[in-house]
């Protein structure tokens, strides 16, 4: 059927939303049926209107053109009567598309640019009629009934109410009384964390409240392997083991964690927790997994931060914003950099075409891990519309959208369509910096060179030009299989082909000219020659209708030159010549090079003799032959450069003039915009002014000293949970990533109201927050079976009053393998990504860096690469944080590819059979392996049951039928590993 | 080999010993598990489908040169597009003429080209939508349209919304199952389960169009006592230090591993099929031989209760150029193996409660790219569906004269989710799942189910 209207130019996939809004169900434009045949009905209408409109009644052409238009089409979902009133939208009174749905007033009188209506009759925003565009006149109709004002006279009956979502105006007043938003409360003094009881008081108190007894301490193995395990993510060494059981006092217990605080392996852990939440991955993920050469570098800037214990406040202001602030050294100006690598490392449709999209999307995925990783605010809701649940607007998106999108993040493109980051060059040595333009300056001299040689190779060759008419292999019509070779010197142009000495019959090269004048012409063939060539080249020449067939041996060098002479031919004015080589029945390779024909009759060209030809071509071959050798020379130098200035994936600010307000997107959409909002911070948070103001930049450095202002209720209590949540199992606030309406109320409180003022009164220190925990008796508390019948009082252990089992990281179960196996390096890895090309899957194996390794590199897993799509299935089936994702808390979840990963992986059974061999050299009976087995995979003493079910298994059929006791043995370790006992805390 | 729901609890109780099990980490409030670990699915209204079939023509296909029949487009061979391209797009205005022939087949008269004859065979139970729109314009927003239902953000695919529901129909055996998946375009993404429960990822079966062995990794390197000896130190661990759910959890999975490991590779073993058969998906034939492979294995993955099974083809019908021999020979490695799965669900009386679908990320432009290719197309293209309640031999909505944007009846690939969620028995409005502080739809704000297409 022929489509009923003019060909559509939908842009719609373009203009489209941007894929993904919330999901609640309500509000939303209708999904109802709008079939019926619409069209005609319309055109129908306009029929009924005079040509000549300019002087009517607006309402005359209101009910004409528009309100049956909007009958037919538009009050089935946007009336008073609809089923599901669509988008909260009405149209079938004038308030209605004045106060407007969702997405805000439908039209604004007169400006027909600005009315979501005309966006979504034009097919540009939403889709509305969603049954098909309406036909183009309709909606040019539309655009005059609103430019001309928008007359409407169907107002509302006055003991109607309109039901609206819009417009929604929070009270303020109100919304800053949710607990979240008020600052810390504490009546406690300032000293009273430097005791460890202080914790334990305020628990407590709720238990008491609750009337709950706490559980006693804890054995001093399982305490201690908590500890070890929490502070390092690794085991505790048995020596320390024992020595902590025979003297498990409180003072060896602080000792102990401020030996595990102080190591390196605290850092290592404690990083990794940061780039869960960091959404940390070595490659760009999604369509186009690009590999992110420098994201080690933030990693292991992590690693140094949390080493050195350095304040969170300033490691949140130095992600935000560290290219904007002043460095005292370049080491701080390097980190500062690459700090920011943290808004750069989340994943992007880097091939997304629609680049103003694109940028949009990296804008949304960095606001909302701003607000989730420092605020635990959800903000990408309000990109399309008020958050439905917490007090945060499109305007405070979108007044934050404005600080991203003044930034830089992407920079140009790795391919057509194809966006890549920024890279940004990172402060170096006097020495390198040298050793660099030393280097660069060799290169141009070379360079130089190359180009003198070069230009005198074409002044030769200009001089040489070759008399009569000449047509190189570059300008013939080529058929099948030729190589292009330059291999051999002496030629014409430059280079020549040859036909690989393949696929006889199908190649072939026409050389074609136009002969000019009546004469004779001799027919030159340029080759080169070799005992592999052909012997028999069939040469075939067309002269208008003529043809001669020829022959040529390339087995015997050119008689003259680079050229023989074949045959001289009469020819008339005009002739149109094709002289064909093919390699049809050919015995050796064919080399094409070029045809010349010179007329050789009438006045002969005062060209160069032949013996000039020759010397020229005898100097060209040394030219030649110098050019190949500086070549050379550069790819030498080019080899041996020195290293490169290092980048790091940095942001910048746009230069000022692109620095801007952003407008609010309606719906999100792209093609759709609103008011500009002036850069700032959420409504909710001041109550005074929320724009920045001066603005120099693009804000991002306001932004971080907001965000990071001692008075800020959330930053430093969204952090102080979470640490809370990695040593306690649970946070206070159980939501850690949510302290917004729908996330949980805190546990506790006055403790986390407490803590927080004492985190930030000294210093934003993490280690002395940590330290406090850990030396509190509720972290030190035993657990219980879950039939105990405490267990039933508080089910969810909610206060405290005893531990939970947990479950470590699986960064730590796989370290803790390489640890019984004796293999752990404990050392870092630099340039991890070095081996890989712009992809991830192209795995450039020329590359002098380290090969290409996985689970079986000996190193901590934090230093493996961590490949978006790639995570390696043991990793990833322990709830490894997706990188992907942003994680605050990991799930723990147990499905069959967990313990099929875990028993049947041919890593873990390797190191199952290392730790074995391990084993069997320093034991020497079954008693001693059992004590051995316990104490470095489980970290305490054996039962009787432990040696029970190793006896019971070396007793079995199977067990026998093995053909040596380490596999034996090993099967015993492996079942260790795959035990909850290994990957468990009790 | 099926087992009742009563040899599964002996089963079970067999293997875990005197341990108490209970379901672990509950998955949200809509859903629910029984003592068995079989789920008791989610159901909004009764069911059409009890599992999905996604025949995955990954690359896009040409509805062009298959199921889009343009008389104008053929007349205007050569000449430019009477309207604008679409931003972004490499292909020339020129119009290009499928290469194939038209016809109409069956009873209904569908037009379809000879490039899919055995498909063509079915057409009469087949629906073929022509109206189908999405987004993106590259591969990897498409691919995740199409599996995720988004373009730009991590989602849980459609299989893990699926699973998440309705849960397993075997309690050996996972709920989705990705045969043959690609690593390319997000890979893992495009089967994963994002922020649901990580069990409602997809098992894969082997990789990028080649089902290889088709086994699941690593259940074949482990041994029945190795789970024994697991199961001891476990037992001996929760006995002196005490069980909690999460220890529950892990024993109750080493189980499931265990009894998968005994029923996965009998479900999954092909060499149980006749040789009638085997011959239907073309086994055996050296052309059609691992992807007839992969639907026989999604047609035994279905017969045994998982719920959406991906068979992709692989990224192969991406013809930018030489669309007659790649298309021709991306037919003649799937068509038999595909019509054999048809005509396999028919006789075995699975398929009015079996969903299929055919298609891929988007279609391909009526105009050339190169001199005998096709762009990307995801401004109008077709699907092919059928059984699970699908009214068969009927064509719904339009492209334009030249099958460029879909004009009439649009359905976007929402809507398509939408009315596959539907004939499950879910309503894609009502299921949602919390995450980041919002509720999340596989559909997101939009989808409409296409009821016309729906028996009535």
């Amino acid at each position: 059927m022929k489509s009923p209207f003019a060909p559509p130019l939908f842009d719609n996939v373009i203009a489209e939303p941007i894929g993904d809004r919330c999901c609640s169900i309500a509000n939303r434009w209708p999904t109802a049926r709008w079939m019926l045949a619409f069209v005609w009905l319309t055109i129908g209408c306009a029929a009924m209107v005079p040509a000549d409109e300019s002087n009517e009644e607006s309402f005359d052409f209101f009910e004409a053109r528009i309100r049956p238009v909007l009958i037919e089409h538009c009050y089935e979902c946007h009336a008073k009567d609809s089923d599901d009133l669509g988008g909260s939208l009405r149209l079938d009174v004038k308030e209605g598309w004045e106060v407007g749905g969702d997405s805000g007033p439908a039209i604004r009188p007169g400006d027909p640019a600005a009315s979501e209506l005309m966006a979504a009759i034009r097919y540009e925003s939403s889709e509305m009629p969603p049954s098909g565009k309406l036909p183009d006149h309709v909606v040019r109709d539309f655009e005059k009934w609103i430019r001309d004002g928008a007359a409407d006279p169907r107002l509302m009956d006055e003991e109607e109410q309109l039901t609206s979502s819009q417009p929604k105006s929070f009270d303020w007043e109100q919304a800053r009384q949710f607990w979240a938003f008020q600052p810390p409360r504490s009546n406690e003094s300032p000293v009273a964390f430097d005791s460890d009881s202080a914790i334990d008081a305020y628990l407590q108190r709720r238990l008491d409240a609750e009337g709950l007894t706490a559980t006693p301490i804890a054995s001093p193995s399982v305490r201690l392997r908590r500890l070890a395990f929490d502070l390092t993510g690794l085991p505790p060494d048995p020596e320390t083991l024992r020595e902590f059981q025979a003297d498990p006092i409180d003072s060896h217990w602080r000792r102990l964690v401020d030996r595990y605080l102080a190591s390196t392996q605290f850092a290592e852990h404690w990083a990794r927790h940061w780039m869960d939440v960091a959404r940390y991955a070595d490659s760009n993920g999604s369509d186009f997994n690009a590999t992110h050469h420098d994201a080690w570098r933030y990693r292991d800037y992590l690693v140094r931060s949390f080493a050195d214990d350095m304040p969170i406040d300033r490691m949140i202001r130095e992600q935000i914003a560290g290219d904007l602030m002043p460095a005292s050294s370049d080491e701080d100006r390097r980190d500062k950099l690459v700090a920011t690598t943290f808004l750069m490392i989340g994943t992007k449709m880097l091939s997304e075409r629609n680049k103003t999209k694109l940028r949009m999307d990296v804008v949304d995925e960095q606001l909302d891990t701003v607000g989730r990783a420092f605020l635990g605010m959800t903000f990408g809701c309000a990109r399309c519309h008020d958050h439905k649940f917490d007090p945060i607007t499109t305007r405070d998106y979108y007044a934050m959208a404005g600080i991203f999108r003044s930034t830089r993040t992407l920079h140009g493109e790795s391919q057509q369509y194809v966006s890549t980051w920024k890279k940004t060059p990172l402060p170096i040595s006097m020495k390198h910096k040298e050793s660099i333009h030393a280097h660069e300056k060799s290169l141009q001299d070379l360079d130089q060179e190359i180009k003198a040689v070069e230009s005198e190779l074409k002044v030769l060759a200009e001089k040489t030009e070759l008399e009569g008419i000449t047509i190189d292999d570059v300008d013939a019509v080529r058929e099948g299989h030729w190589v292009e070779s330059t291999y051999k010197s002496g030629f014409v142009g430059k280079g020549y082909v040859h036909d690989e000495n393949r696929n006889k019959g199908e190649a072939s090269i026409r050389f074609a000219a136009v002969l000019p004048n009546a004469g004779r012409y001799e027919l030159r063939v340029h080759y080169n020659s070799s005992g592999n060539r052909a012997s028999n080249l069939p040469v075939t020449v067309q002269l208008n209708d003529e043809t001669h067939d020829l022959v040529l041996n390339q087995t015997v060098p050119p008689t003259t030159g680079t050229y023989s002479v074949l045959k001289d031919f009469e020819c008339e004015a005009e002739t149109q010549s094709q002289v064909t080589l093919s390699n049809r029945g050919t015995d050796g390779y064919v080399i094409a090079d070029a045809v010349q024909w010179v007329q050789v009759d009438g006045e002969k060209d005062p060209g160069e003799s032949d013996a000039e030809i020759e010397q020229n071509i005898a100097m060209r071959t040394t030219l030649t032959q110098t050019l190949k050798q500086l070549k050379s020379q550069r790819a030498d130098l080019v080899a041996n450069a020195p290293p490169p200035v290092p980048t790091a994936m940095a942001l910048a600010d746009l230069p000022s003039d692109e620095q801007e307000d952003c407008p609010i997107h309606i719906r999100g959409e792209v093609s759709n915009l609103g008011d500009i909002v002036p850069r700032g911070i959420p409504q909710v948070f001041s109550e005074s002014t929320t724009a920045f103001e001066p603005l120099e930049g693009s804000g991002r450095l306001e932004l971080a000293q907001w965000l990071t202002d001692p008075d800020h209720p959330l930053t430093a209590r969204v952090s102080v949970n979470r640490i809370w949540m990695h040593l306690m199992g649970e946070g206070l606030v159980r939501t850690v990533d949510n302290f917004g309406i729908r996330g949980e109320k805190p546990t506790h409180p006055e403790l986390l109201d407490a803590l927080t003022i004492d985190f930030v009164r000294n210093g934003w220190r993490q280690k002395r927050l940590i330290r406090n925990i850990v030396c509190s008796d509720a972290y030190s508390r035993s657990m219980v079976s879950d039939d105990d019948p405490r267990v039933s009082l508080d089910p969810e252990n909610r206060w405290r009053g005893r531990a939970v089992r947990r479950r470590i990281p699986a960064e730590a179960i796989r370290d803790a393998m390489l640890v019984a196996a004796g293999t752990l390096d404990p050392s870092g890895r630099e340039n991890l990504m070095d081996s890989y090309a712009t992809l991830v899957s192209q795995n450039n194996a020329n590359s002098k860096a380290t090969t290409k390794f996985g689970l079986d590199d000996p190193k901590r897993t934090i230093y493996l690469p961590l490949i978006r799509s790639e995570v390696p299935p043991l990793l990833a089936n322990l709830d490894a944080a997706d990188p992907d994702l942003l994680v605050g808390k990991r799930p723990t979840t147990n499905v069959p590819a967990q313990a099929l990963t875990l028993i049947g992986s041919p890593e873990v059974r390797r190191w199952a059979m290392q730790t074995t061999k391990r084993m069997m050299k320093e034991t020497t009976d079954d008693t001693q392996r059992v004590r051995w087995a316990c104490a470095v995979l489980f970290s305490r003493d054996p039962r009787p049951v432990d040696e029970q079910i190793l006896q019971a298994w070396l007793e079995s059929d199977v067990a026998k039928a093995m053909s040596s006791d380490e596999e034996r043995y090993r099967e015993w370790i492996a079942a260790m590993f795959a035990s909850t006992e290994f990957r468990f805390l009790d | 080999m099926k087992l009742n729901r009563r040899d599964c609890l002996v089963q079970s109780t067999w293997t875990t010993g005197a341990l108490a099990v209970t379901a672990s980490a509950m998955p949200a409030s809509s859903v629910w598990a029984n003592d068995s670990g079989v789920q008791i699915p989610v159901q909004h209204h009764p069911t059409k489908a009890k599992r999905v079939i996604f025949l995955f023509m990954h690359g896009g296909p040409s509805h062009v040169d298959t199921f889009d029949y343009k008389p104008r487009l053929i007349a205007d061979n050569g000449k430019d597009l009477p309207f604008e391209l679409p931003p972004q797009i490499s292909a020339k205005p020129t119009l290009l003429a499928s290469p194939w022939k038209w016809s109409q087949h069956g009873e209904a008269g569908l037009w379809a080209t000879d490039l899919l004859p055995e498909m063509n065979k079915h057409l009469d139970s087949l629906c073929v939508v022509r109206s189908m729109h999405t987004r993106g314009q590259s591969h990897g927003q498409a691919v995740g349209m199409v599996n995720t239902g988004s373009d730009n953000f991590v989602r849980p695919s459609v299989g893990a919304w699926i699973s998440y529901a309705l849960g397993a129909g075997h309690p050996d055996l996972p709920a989705h199952v990705a045969i043959a998946p690609a690593t390319a375009h997000g890979g893992p993404r495009n089967y994963g389960a994002a922020f649901l429960p990580a069990k409602h990822q997809a098992t894969v079966v082997g990789k990028n169009g080649q089902i290889g062995e088709g086994k699941i990794a690593y259940l074949d390197a482990a041994e029945g006592h190795q789970f024994d000896l697991v199961n001891q130190i476990n037992r001996g661990h929760v006995q002196s230090a005490g069980r909690d759910r999460a220890t529950d959890g892990a024993i109750e999975a080493v189980d499931l591993a265990n009894r998968m490991r005994g029923t996965a590779p009998e479900v999954m073993d092909l060499s149980e099929e006749t040789e009638a058969t085997k011959k239907l998906y073309g086994i055996g034939e050296k052309t059609t031989d691992s992807f007839g492979r992969s639907c026989l294995m999604a047609r035994r993955l279905a017969e045994s209760g998982v719920r959406f099974i991906t068979v992709s083809s692989g990224q192969v019908w991406d013809q930018h150029g030489n669309l007659k021999n790649g298309h021709q020979k991306n037919a003649a490695k799937t068509d038999l193996p595909i019509a054999g799965l048809f005509a396999d669900l028919k006789q075995r009386g699975l398929w009015e409660d079996t969903l299929v679908v055919w298609g891929g990320e988007f279609g391909r432009t009526p105009v050339v790219q190169g001199s005998n290719g096709r762009d990307h197309n995801p401004q109008g293209f077709s699907m092919v569906l059928g059984g699970g309640g699908i009214r068969g031999g009927i064509t719904y909505g339009e492209t334009d004269d030249y099958g460029y944007y879909a004009v009439r009846d649009r359905v976007h690939m929402h809507d398509l989710h939408a009315t596959m969620l539907h004939q499950l028995g879910i309503d894609h409005e009502r299921l949602t799942y919390p995450y980041a502080g919002r509720d999340f739809r596989l559909t997101d704000v939009h989808g409409r189910v296409v009821e016309e297409i729906l028996e009535s």
